[in-house]
């Protein structure tokens, strides 16, 4: 078999894994919407654009290779990833009103391009290891649709919750918000009150606004859909990149097949995702299973990390230095990493310095220059997204003693880090070092380098929640990174370490020793594991089932049909008259249509338009009613109308956080007065701010949402 | 014959004698500023040196006169005999003209001195260090264990007395030694006397210390038992491991096995010990997996039969080694015979009135070991197996309780008590102990595969070690298929801890190196073990310290609760004083009395505060005065319980009415056990009692 079709097999492989995810989590959002308001052609079209970017770059990556084995970082399909990535983006944007066709264009494009590449994949024999792979992707997919859908963060239902209890939270409204204000205004603002620009990592709203104008949906459903059909198989497809440049840049052999019928990698794949201890364990280790699929800036910051990674270790292999490698691709990704997540900005500067230290590069002019470069690029980016409200200031061992359950702090670095040892352990196995001495000639021989990087990264995702208070347990997205960055490596080397393990134990020839026993004892000190493991697997989507569930059951009962469904009646869960009836009748259903339906006013009227809703509108301003979340109502009407509000901070008896940006704004210093909501002083505000038009929203004498707009014309 | 060796029993003593001692000495501390005499204290710890150190000394003596080593003359029954005989000697103790505790206190601190100094001089100055200064350290914790739940506080009267919460068990278990010290009877004492079904050994056993320590039960549970006892467990566990190791050195020619019977000169083999009682994972952890580190103490009917049951075990290790096994085969002796035929059953059938679960598992371990050895081929063994199997049902039916036996809940205690998240890993980590040691004992006979496994069973090669796995999963049995009310099939399925950590600190020279790969010679190797081992050893240090810091702070929230005129002021503490002046009543008087109180009189009734309490407030006067109660049933709408005896008794169907206490209808009421006299109390609303005794032999 040739070096071309082991390449050509691996990389096809990532492409069909990301397929099945997305495919798989686009049918579970489908069937779970059955009954409610159709969203199946956003979802086609979500995943037809998930497919483009997932088998684009590979097209691209077969059309520009020049040989077998090239480490050519330009033509990698990891570095043609984060262009497709970046070319959907700005086309969307540059298409503007017509973005929406693109977006059609685009999906039928990738979905061909995907289709293809399954086709080519499944022709090429060896069964078993291709169904085997199936069956561990289509699981894997499974259990990333109860994990992502079963938080308060994103559902298939998420507007009809909304409508009936508004039990939502806050986090998507905030980014969404966020994402909004970038779409109508071009400004990163919250709009809880006109559209101060404020600091924050925005690049995840703007690149999500972007998508979602290529769907052709709002935002917030977009976060619900079209984020996780996206980003999910980018993220296990980006590991899974990473691995294989990884195993490439090794110079190990590969086999055909290797990646689809890596089982220990597969193995590794599945225990760091899902987890072989229950799901309280992992939590009481700050081993955040959900976290990496629910936060939507950490997911996409990885979407766009871990080929960035993957590139740089093509750069790395290559023979000669790249200058606009070092001069072009790296800054630019630095750049691009602040706005997305800063965390991995940090990450991915103290990577690539150390290794311009260690390859001497450092100490050349070249060198010294980039990383100048380099350090600006990120400095000046880090200062414009960093928003100095998430600093709480010096406090040792924050992280660890605020998120790991009490009595189990000593465990923190063992357990929360686990990978990275493994993947040390296993490097330091292979390389058969055992004493300092041997140690030591290893890293003098640059033999072990990417053991000290995963020290590196380690010790940096450890230091900021170590030393210092971040708030709302964000420290997690500097101490989980390294998870990722170990796992890919270890994917890379597990069947390695195995096979050497197994040579190196061999025992002589003709010698026999029985190990049924030893097998026997494993099997019973791995059975618990595997249990839980099967647990883990199955528990996030039979919970988002019963959400589902519970979520028809009780439209149904408010559509007063709940006698029905204690005789047995099941059906009327997914009758849709009776589900929309249900629906008409929630509480929130009519304040929230009206600013649904305010969102879709045309781009050119928003933009010189505010939203005012009057603090007397008490269904609106107390929402979310649950203790001390008064302060996140004011993000609900810009996240779902699109439109910035005036005068749009939370009640003066809320308290407000000084999280969120709300810093931004001046917080109420007495109650809304009735002099506070006349046309003409709210015309006042909105020309104070550079608007002529404000949507007023406030309740007829029948309780109604209605909406009116003042023309603020002199 | 080879002559009896007792010096590796001395690290044995000696690491008992000094738990006792810091156990007596934080009880001593902990009740400063309340009425602390130190002479009980003295005489307690001195009876329990007496104890500890007893059969080191006739030890001594053996070894002085050449007696030959046989399981007649080992440790191990040397201290269970000294243990009842000292028990035995209680029964007797107030009929007789000498101070028998001080007598016993002298001999006691004689021995222990005379121990300590021939077990100095035997090793290195360190190690002996080693041990002392451990042992006072494990007292620390021991004693924070003990004391640091609201089972039993060195200020438990005082806790009472100014309302702070106390758990009930021991006030019932007081009550049934009290009843048996004036009755004779095991009875919970209620409501007259009937016969209780219940393993009643350590009552018993307590109410006979306690009349040798001139002490009330009461107060004997509360510190008698944890400085007597404790130690007795502990040492129960070093004993079995001395006797194996001794028997494995025999075995091995004495030398050259880097192998030594004392444990002293293997101190990391007594790690094991303590990462089996400490732990290694936070007690969270632990509890998650049903490994629960305080029940073990708290229980003291399970810690002084686990303590027995490794005695019996270490008999049966020297009549195995000293020649039982080959005796089994062909000629049996007149030793052997008394043995086989009558020490080792008698043992099994008392685990039985200490706890039921020791003696059913003692059984069942035995009997396999009948059925392994064949010895059922030879009538006189046959005959030895029926008997013991007719008494061992008997013994069962009298101590079992009707009521315990709830019947079939599947996997009833891991739905109890394991969240279920964690049930996979329960028999992993629940029977961690056991799976440890038959894995060790597999290993080491070179046991690979399953026909190696049959050949090794054939050949009776790893007899220790199916019956150490035979322990472990009947253990587990019956939490898993019955329901045990209040998580008790723990005192099922815990037994293998123990028996299994006593072995593997044995064998702990032999199986562990095995263990040790040659690469652990690279110091990358060692760092990398000391990483992954540090939070291990961060954890027991933590361990060792929470129960110790829970004692502190219960002490500290009793004495703030003190009013500042004393705790003898509350009305609480006047009713306690009242009932026990009570208990200084002539026996022969006691014996005949029962006593009455009027549900009106809340000053009583109203005197456990703990939430629930109300079920158990009939017991305190048997408790306190060692006197029955008449008609001393909760009170109507009081939720009762089937277990303590309750249920021998009527619950009220109504409110007492006033003509439930008129003396003739009491004393109708006392008349079927004998009682004759009827003691009415009344309490002022300081608490402060009156009493009126009405005899029902000159009643109309």
């Amino acid at each position: 078999m040739s070096q071309r079709a082991v390449e050509i097999d691996d990389r096809e492989t990532i492409v069909v894994g990301g397929t099945i995810a997305a495919v798989i989590l686009a049918t579970a959002y489908c069937l779970a919407r059955i009954g409610f308001e159709s969203h199946t052609a956003t979802a086609l079209r979500s995943l037809g654009l998930s497919l483009f970017i997932l088998a684009i770059p590979y097209w691209l990556w077969r059309a520009f290779r020049r040989r077998d084995f090239d480490f050519s970082w330009s033509r990698s399909q990891p570095f043609f990833t984060l262009v497709t990535i970046a070319v959907t983006a700005i086309v969307a944007l540059a298409a503007g009103p017509f973005a929406s066709g693109v977006g059609v264009a685009g999906s039928v494009i990738g979905s061909i391009a995907a289709a293809i590449v399954l086709f080519s994949w499944l022709r090429n024999g060896a069964f078993t290891s291709r169904i085997l792979f199936t069956l561990g992707a289509g699981t894997l997919s499974l259990w990333a649709c109860g994990v992502v859908w079963t938080s308060r963060y994103k559902m298939p239902l998420y507007w009809e919750v909304f409508y009936t209890s508004a039990n939502v939270h806050h986090d998507p409204l905030y980014v969404a918000a966020m994402g909004n204000m970038l779409r109508t205004y071009g400004v990163p603002s919250t709009g809880s009150d006109g559209i101060p620009v404020v600091l924050y990592h925005w690049g995840s709203p703007w690149l999500f606004s972007r998508w979602a104008d290529l769907v052709d949906t709002d935002l917030l459903s977009f976060y619900s859909l079209g984020y996780a059909l996206l980003l999910v198989p980018l993220f296990f497809a980006s590991i899974a990149m990473l691995a294989l440049e990884a195993r490439k840049a090794s110079l190990l052999s590969r086999p055909q097949g290797w990646l689809r019928s890596n089982w220990w990698g597969g193995l590794a794949l599945a225990v760091a995702t899902i987890g072989v201890f229950p799901e309280s364990a992992l939590y009481a280790m700050a081993v955040w299973n959900a976290h990496v699929l629910i936060s939507e800036s950490y997911l996409a910051g990885l979407g766009v990390f871990l080929p960035a990674v993957a590139t740089a270790i093509i750069a790395w292999r290559a023979e000669r230095r790249s200058i606009v490698f070092l001069f072009g691709f790296l800054p630019v990704i630095l750049a691009a990493l602040a706005f997305l997540k800063v965390s991995l900005m940090i990450f991915m500067l103290g990577m690539v310095l150390y290794v311009l230290f260690r390859t001497r590069l450092l100490f050349s002019v070249v060198g010294a220059a980039s990383a100048v470069v380099m350090f600006v690029a990120g400095y000046l980016a880090y200062e414009a997204v960093s928003l100095p409200q998430h600093n709480g200031g010096f406090v040792p061992f924050h992280f660890i003693r605020t998120s790991t359950a009490s009595g189990w702090h000593q465990f923190f670095l063992l357990t929360h880090f686990a990978w990275t040892w493994i993947y040390v352990a296993g490097r330091i196995y292979e390389e058969r070092i055992r004493d300092f001495g041997t140690l030591l000639a290893a890293i003098k021989g640059r033999s072990i380098v990417d053991v000290e990087l995963l020290l590196l990264v380690t010790l940096l995702g450890f230091l900021p929640g170590a030393i210092l208070s971040i708030h709302g347990g964000s420290a997690i997205y500097f101490s989980d990174l390294p998870r990722w960055l170990a796992l890919a490596l270890v994917i890379a080397r597990a069947g390695h370490w195995v096979a050497l393990w197994r040579q190196r134990r061999a025992r002589p020839a003709g010698h026999r020793e029985s190990r049924q026993l030893v097998t026997i004892l494993a099997v019973f000190i791995a059975a618990p594991f595997a249990v839980t493991m099967l647990l883990n697997t199955v528990s996030p989507p039979i919970r988002m089932l019963r959400q589902n569930v519970a979520v028809r059951s009780e439209l149904v009962v408010q559509a007063g049909r709940e006698s029905g469904l204690a005789a047995g009646e099941r059906g009327l869960m997914f009758d849709p008259n009776v589900l929309a009836a249900g629906l008409v009748r929630g509480k929130y259903y009519d304040v929230v249509t009206e600013l649904r339906d305010a969102g879709r006013t045309s781009a050119n009227l928003k933009q010189d338009m505010l939203l005012f809703i009057p603090q007397s509108y008490g269904l609106y301003w107390n929402m979310f009613d649950a203790h001390e979340r008064c302060t996140y109502v004011s993000l609900v009407a810009p996240a779902i109308s699109e439109l910035a509000m005036i005068d749009g901070m939370p009640p003066y008896a809320c308290k407000v956080t000084d999280q969120y940006n709300m810093s931004a704004y001046t917080t109420r210093v007495r109650d809304q007065l009735p002099g506070d909501v006349t046309d003409t002083a709210l015309c006042v505000k909105a020309g104070a701010k550079g608007f002529s038009r404000v949507m007023v929203l406030a309740p007829d004498p029948q309780g109604a949402a209605r909406r009116r707009v003042v023309e603020c014309v002199t | 014959m080879v002559p009896s060796s007792h010096r590796p029993f001395g690290t044995v003593a000696v690491a008992a004698s000094f738990l006792s001692l810091g156990l007596a000495f934080m009880y001593w501390i902990s009740r400063t500023g309340f009425v602390n005499p130190v002479r009980p204290v003295l005489e307690t710890s001195a009876l329990s040196l007496l104890l500890i150190n007893g059969p080191y000394v006739a030890g001594w003596v053996g070894n002085r006169r050449g007696w030959r080593r046989s399981w007649a003359t080992s440790h191990s029954l040397y201290w269970l005999l000294l243990v009842i005989l000292v028990t035995i000697a209680g029964r007797f103790a107030s009929s007789s003209a000498l101070d028998t505790s001080l007598v016993f206190a002298i001999t006691g601190v004689v021995a222990f001195l005379l121990t300590l100094f021939d077990w100095l001089r035997e090793a290195r100055w360190w190690r002996s260090v080693v041990i002392v200064v451990g042992s006072l350290a494990f007292s620390t914790f021991a004693g924070g264990v003990v004391w640091g739940r609201i089972y039993k506080s060195p200020l438990f009267i005082e806790a009472m007395a100014v309302g702070r919460p106390v758990h009930h068990d021991p006030i019932t278990l007081a009550a049934i030694g009290n009843m048996f010290r004036t009755y004779g009877v095991p009875t919970p004492g209620l409501d007259g006397i009937p016969w209780m079904a219940y393993h009643w050994g350590t009552p018993w056993m307590f109410a006979q210390l306690a009349r040798l320590l001139e002490t009330d039960i009461l107060d004997f549970y509360n510190f008698g038992y944890v400085v007597i006892m404790l130690p007795f467990l502990f040492g129960g566990i070093l004993c079995l491991s001395t006797e194996v190791r001794a028997g494995l050195l025999r075995a091995r020619g004495e030398s050259g096995i880097g192998l030594s019977a004392d444990l002293r000169d293997n101190l990391p083999s007594l790690g094991l010990v303590l990462i089996a009682i400490v732990g290694v994972l936070p007690i969270t952890g632990m509890d998650a997996m049903g490994v629960w580190t305080s029940n073990v103490m708290i229980s003291e009917s399970y810690a002084v039969a686990v303590a027995f049951a490794l005695l019996v075990a270490g008999t049966a290790v020297a009549f195995w080694q000293n020649g039982g096994r080959e005796a089994i085969g062909s000629r049996m002796g007149r030793g052997d015979w008394l043995y086989a035929g009558f020490v080792l059953p008698a043992g099994v059938l008392v685990l039985g009135y200490l706890k039921l679960s020791l003696m059913m598992l003692a059984y069942l371990a035995l009997m396999y070991a009948w059925v392994r050895l064949r010895l059922y081929r030879r009538p006189v063994f046959l005959a030895i197996g029926v008997l013991l199997s007719a008494a061992f049902f008997y013994v069962y039916s009298s101590v079992s309780l009707p009521e315990h036996r709830e019947g079939i809940v599947p996997f009833d205690f891991l739905r109890g008590f394991v969240p279920m998240r964690w049930w996979p890993f329960f028999f992993l980590i629940h029977l961690f102990w056991s799976w440890c040691y038959v894995a060790l004992r597999l290993r080491r006979e070179g046991v690979r595969s399953i026909s190696d496994l049959w050949q090794a069973v054939l050949g009776g090669r790893i007899l220790d070690a199916e019956i150490v796995a035979l322990i472990a999963i009947a253990g587990v049995g019956p939490g898993l298929v019955f329901h045990i009310n209040g998580g008790s099939a723990f005192y099922f399925s815990d037994v293998q801890r123990w028996l299994s950590v006593a072995l593997l600190t044995a064998g702990a020279g032999i199986l562990l190196p095995a263990l040790r790969p040659a690469r652990m010679r690279s110091p990358l190797a060692w760092l990398a073990t000391a990483f992954l081992v540090a939070p291990l050893l961060y954890s027991m240090a933590s361990n060792s310290v929470y129960w110790t810091r829970r004692m502190v702070t219960a002490n500290g929230e009793t004495r703030r609760a003190v009013p500042f005129n004393g705790v003898e002021t509350t009305q609480r503490a006047r009713v306690i004083a009242s009932l026990r002046s009570l208990a200084a009543l002539p026996e022969a008087e006691k014996k005949r009395t029962g006593i009455f109180i009027a549900q009106s009189e809340t000053a009583y009734w109203n005197l456990l505060a703990r939430e629930g309490a109300c079920t158990f407030a009939g017991y305190v006067v048997p408790a306190l005065t060692g006197i029955t109660m008449v008609d001393g049933m909760p009170a109507h709408g009081c939720p009762l319980l089937p277990y303590y005896g309750i249920s021998l008794y009527e619950p009220r169907a109504q409110l007492q009415t006033p003509s439930d206490t008129l003396p003739a209808r009491l004393c109708r009421r006392a008349g079927p056990y004998a009682i004759t006299r009827i003691m009415t109390l009344h309490f002022d609303v300081d608490g402060r009692a009156s009493t009126r005794v009405d005899d029902c032999l000159s009643a109309p």
